[in-house]
This record gives structure tokens, sequence and C-alpha cells, in this order.
């Protein structure tokens, strides 16, 4: 029953990625491979794709995947499989948080973890700008100045007019589709 | 029954605009759900990224799960996260079955260069915002650049630094402060 077998090897992975979206790659090309379901290549390409899709790249994957398996249901089934773990799991942590509400250990807890989980945003937008604005994300000095002056305008924009982002984004594409498309910074 | 299709909407336009995964995530979700929307404080959204990042599954659908359960109960939890997922799914399958997983078409990446670019931007005015909202003490200022350094010069697994983050906070707050009291009395 390929429907069962999607649904469980979804629902696995979303039990057991931490993490978060990139972070999740490696064990579902594990599960991918060892179920036979696509070859290395087929899956980086999937993974490009993704990121270029919007919204998660787990779920991207899950669907590609599910879809390729198991047609249109086989899409639906491992999405669902992937989301169900982070439903139910949030679901009773949120209850527990409730009952410890004033807790001075759970004051102290979300105390320490504030600037840790900026600092990760933050590394996290480092990543996302090495592999947009450097020619090589490995060398620090290869700046393309197309793409970081677009950026700081961005920045400058969305800071300073408090510009709905979703409007943003899609200004951005269509910026990006004359400079770097039509014009061929 | 308005609100709970609110609650679905809002999150089917996030997961229809969200290029790039988890963290450019985050930025677009303070922007719609903290500041436009306010469902959320921006202390309250740092919680859940950082519970996020310690529960498995991805951080898009555990905030959608959080958020909708806030709310509306457990039926607001499940709406939020299919309006999260369902533009990935009709997306993907939309891709797939008049592509063919290609999507290698140079006017759509010059597009998604451009929203690149935008999402780094986006990444950083959120960091720049819960910085100023939420590290206010030396401590906090110090745990960020520590992590910060940490994540760019060791690549350290991040809920390692999450957890550290806690424990430090913890220990300094309530453990060793009760410790001396005792030791003294």
């Amino acid at each position: 029953m390929i429907y069962l077998e999607l649904f469980i090897t979804y629902f696995k992975i979303g039990l057991f990625s931490f993490g978060g979206g990139l972070a999740m790659l490696p064990l579902i090309e594990h599960e991918m491979l060892s179920h036979g379901w696509m070859t290395h290549a087929e899956f980086m390409n999937i993974v490009a794709i993704s990121q270029m899709t919007p919204g998660a790249i787990a779920v991207n994957c899950a669907t590609f995947i599910g879809l390729k398996v198991g047609g249109v249901p086989g899409g639906i089934i491992a999405t669902t499989g992937l989301a169900m773990p982070s439903v139910i799991v949030i679901l009773l942590l949120t209850q527990l948080l409730a009952r410890i509400k004033e807790h001075p250990m759970k004051k102290a807890f979300f105390f320490g973890i504030k600037p840790v989980t900026i600092g990760l945003i933050f590394y996290a937008g480092v990543m996302v700008a090495q592999n947009t604005i450097l020619l090589n994300p490995a060398d620090w000095l290869s700046v393309d100045w197309v793409k970081f002056v677009l950026t700081g305008l961005c920045f400058l924009v969305l800071y300073r007019f408090k510009v709905n982002s979703i409007m943003m984004i899609g200004i951005s594409g269509v910026i990006g589709l004359v400079l770097f498309g039509f014009m061929g910074l | 029954m308005k609100f709970l299709f609110d609650l679905f909407w809002t999150f089917f336009k996030l997961g229809a605009v969200t290029f790039g995964g988890g963290y450019a995530m985050i930025a677009i979700l303070e922007d719609i759900i903290c500041t436009q929307k306010q469902w959320l404080e921006k202390e309250e959204l740092l919680d859940i990224i950082a519970i996020a990042q310690m529960t498995p599954g991805t951080i898009a659908i555990n905030a959608a799960t959080f958020v909708g359960f806030k709310y509306k109960g457990v039926g607001g939890a499940i709406a939020a996260s299919i309006g999260l997922v369902m533009p990935s799914v009709i997306i993907v399958t939309v891709i797939v079955l008049l592509f063919g997983a290609e999507l290698s078409n140079p006017l759509v990446q010059a597009a998604f260069t451009g929203i690149r670019c935008c999402v780094v931007a986006l990444i950083m005015v959120a960091v720049v915002r819960m910085y100023k909202d939420s590290v206010k003490e030396n401590w906090g200022r110090l745990a960020f650049l520590i992590s910060v350094l940490l994540m760019v010069f060791s690549g350290l697994n991040p809920i390692g630094l999450i957890v550290a983050g806690a424990a430090i906070a913890m220990l300094t707050q309530l453990i060793i402060p009760k410790w001396f009291s005792k030791k003294l009395a």
C-alpha cells in the first residue's frame, strides 16, 4: 500500500527533524534513497525547485515526492503526514506551557533563549546573503554590487516606510526580472 | 467562523509568498502577525521560534499551529496549518503537472534573484526590530554576539545553542542565587 508507506515515511520525517527546513534535508534524502523513490540527482533537483517555489522547503519536497510516487492523492497524503507531528506536538506543548504559566523557571528559560534565537535568525540572513549577493559564496570579497544595492534599498524601504512585506516580495520579483532578466546584469 | 476563515486566509497568504523556507518566513510572520494583525507580541513570536527550533517539524507549521490554537483552539490550529501548506501543495502540483519538475527558465531565475535580495532585507529588518524590542541588557547583547560568532565559526547545532542559552539563564538567575542564599542562611 503505497499511500500508507508515504504517510508513515513523512510522519517519521516530520517527527524526527528538528531545526526546520534545511536541517530536514539529510533525513528526507536518506528516506527517499532507502525506499528507492528517487536518486541523489533527482533529489538535488527537487531541493532546488523547492527553494524557488513559495512555502516551507520540507512541505514542497513532500508534495513533489508524493506526487511522483502516488499522483495527486500521494502529494496530499505525504504533506499531511509531514505536518501532523508538528501540529500534535505544539498542541500538547501549549497545554503544558499554559499550566506552568508564571513559574520563575519558565521565565528564566525564555529570557535565556531570546537573544540566542535572534542570533540564529541573523545567521540565517547571513547565509541567504552569502548565496545571493556573493558571486562565490566562499569569498566574502566577491560582492555582486547590483544585488548588494538592491538588497540595501529593500532594507531601507522596509525599515523606514513599513511597506507590506508581501507587496515588497512582488516588487522585488519584478525588479529582478528587469535587472537580471531583460537587462542581463 | 469569520475569524477562523481570517486565520486560514492569513496563513494561506503567508504560505503563498514565503520563498526560501523557515527563516525568511519568520520575517514575514513578524510583519503580518505581529505588526499588522497584532495576533502576537514580538516576544511571543520569539518564544514560538525557539520552541519550534527545539520541537520536531518545520518552524512555519509550528508557528501556525501555535497562533491558531491561541485564538480558536484545536480548530484554529488546524485551519491555520492547512492554510499555510495549501499554497505549496497547489503550486507544486501545478508545476509538476505542467512542466514535469523543470523550472530552469532564465527569466524565472531572474525574478527569483530579485526576490532573494528582498528576502535578505526582510530577515535583517526582522532581526533589527526583534533585537530592539527584546535585547535590553548587557547579558542579552553578549549572548546575541556569542551565538552569531559560534554559528559562523563553529557550525554548531542551533538546538545546542538554544539549550545552552536557557541553561545559563536558569543557572545565573535562579539556581546559583538560591544555592548562595542557602549557604549564607
